[in-house]
């Protein structure tokens, strides 16, 4: 037990670490299922943005090749929850989105007569989930610059 | 802030003073437990929406079985990585159970236990969801039976990476050599 008169607390940094990767997939595939679950197209690709930073997370912390200090779990956990939490609500978006486009889309077809063919409705949800698509991959390009970011201060 | 007083007062300062054999531990119960749940509630969900679909078209039953069966996957997920990562558990003599090393294995099978019972968690409530809409759905038109299930093995796809990333994160957890 390290009872010095200078207790530098880096025997708990992989606790941080551990759980940023952890916080990265678990957020992430919430919002995957959610987006799944809600609009009913496969969104497992949030859950692999996840799944990436995760791996490169837990592969980082490795105290006996390069020493790991408090600095570089905190820097760890706040990158794996901005990856998860981005993945969360941009899985729950498309969802949201998803969901209601199929319903603003249906309505309207119901009542105009002009519009009352598949291949417009099926092209308007498309639309709607191309825009979706690019706002997620905005948010994960987010996250990993802002992981490549932390990484950088990290092994400085 | 290190403090040299008889009470300590970081955070750092608690969290080193718990046994890494109770993060492992309740990592394990979390990895089955929590993976158990999210099978059951997936279960409940698609069951009860099929037996009741079942009422006015009983041709659907035998086919949608197949969402129950994705939904008890991910439950096998739980108990496949609970059993690995118990082996990971390693004695290791009193003076060497607040060193360094042995502190991170134990936060590392505690990590591993999150990532897989909570990913369980989600995956087979998306399941449960989507295979109650197969369900339904199913019951109306039987051409959207197949079309509903490629969405469900995307969903079930979550549990899966769960899996792999609580495998990659417990070869993390190697308890130091007994000296």
């Amino acid at each position: 037990m390290s009872s010095s008169s200078v207790f530098s607390g880096d025997e708990t940094a992989p606790f941080f670490g551990f759980l940023g990767a952890a916080a990265a997939l678990v957020f992430s595939c919430m919002g995957a299922a959610y987006g799944t679950a809600k609009s009913g197209v496969g969104v497992a690709s949030m859950g692999i943005y996840g799944l990436i930073i995760a791996v490169i997370i837990s592969t980082g912390i490795n105290p006996k090749a390069k020493s790991y200090y408090l600095f570089d779990g905190y820097a760890h956990l706040s990158s794996g929850l901005s990856c998860g939490l981005a993945g969360l609500s941009a899985g729950m978006a498309i969802g949201i989105v998803g969901d209601a486009g199929l319903g603003l889309v249906w309505s309207h077809c119901w009542y105009h007569p002009f519009f009352s063919s598949w291949p417009i409705q099926s092209r308007l949800e498309k639309g709607f989930l191309q825009a979706a698509d690019v706002g997620v991959v905005g948010i994960a390009q987010e996250c990993r610059l802002s992981l490549t970011l932390l990484d950088a201060k990290v092994y400085d | 802030m290190s403090s040299t007083g008889a009470y300590p007062g970081t955070w750092a300062h608690a969290l080193v003073k718990v046994s890494p054999y109770t993060f492992s531990a309740i990592g394990i119960a979390i990895a089955i437990g929590v993976s158990v749940l999210g099978a059951a509630w997936g279960i409940y969900i698609t069951g009860s929406s099929l037996i009741g679909a079942a009422i006015k078209a009983p041709r659907i039953t035998s086919k949608n079985l197949i969402s129950v069966i994705f939904c008890e996957a991910v439950a096998i997920y739980g108990v496949i990585v609970a059993i690995i990562l118990q082996t990971k558990l390693e004695s290791v003599p009193q003076s060497q159970i607040y060193e360094p090393e042995s502190i991170r294995a134990g936060y590392a099978i505690f990590a591993s236990g999150i990532i897989v019972g909570f990913a369980n968690l989600f995956c087979g409530l998306c399941v449960g969801i989507i295979g109650s809409s197969c369900a339904l759905s199913d019951a109306q038109n039987s051409t959207l039976f197949v079309k509903i299930l490629v969405i469900e093995i995307f969903g079930s796809a979550l549990g899966l990476f769960g899996v792999i990333v609580g495998i990659i994160m417990s070869a993390q957890a190697t308890w130091p050599a007994k000296a």
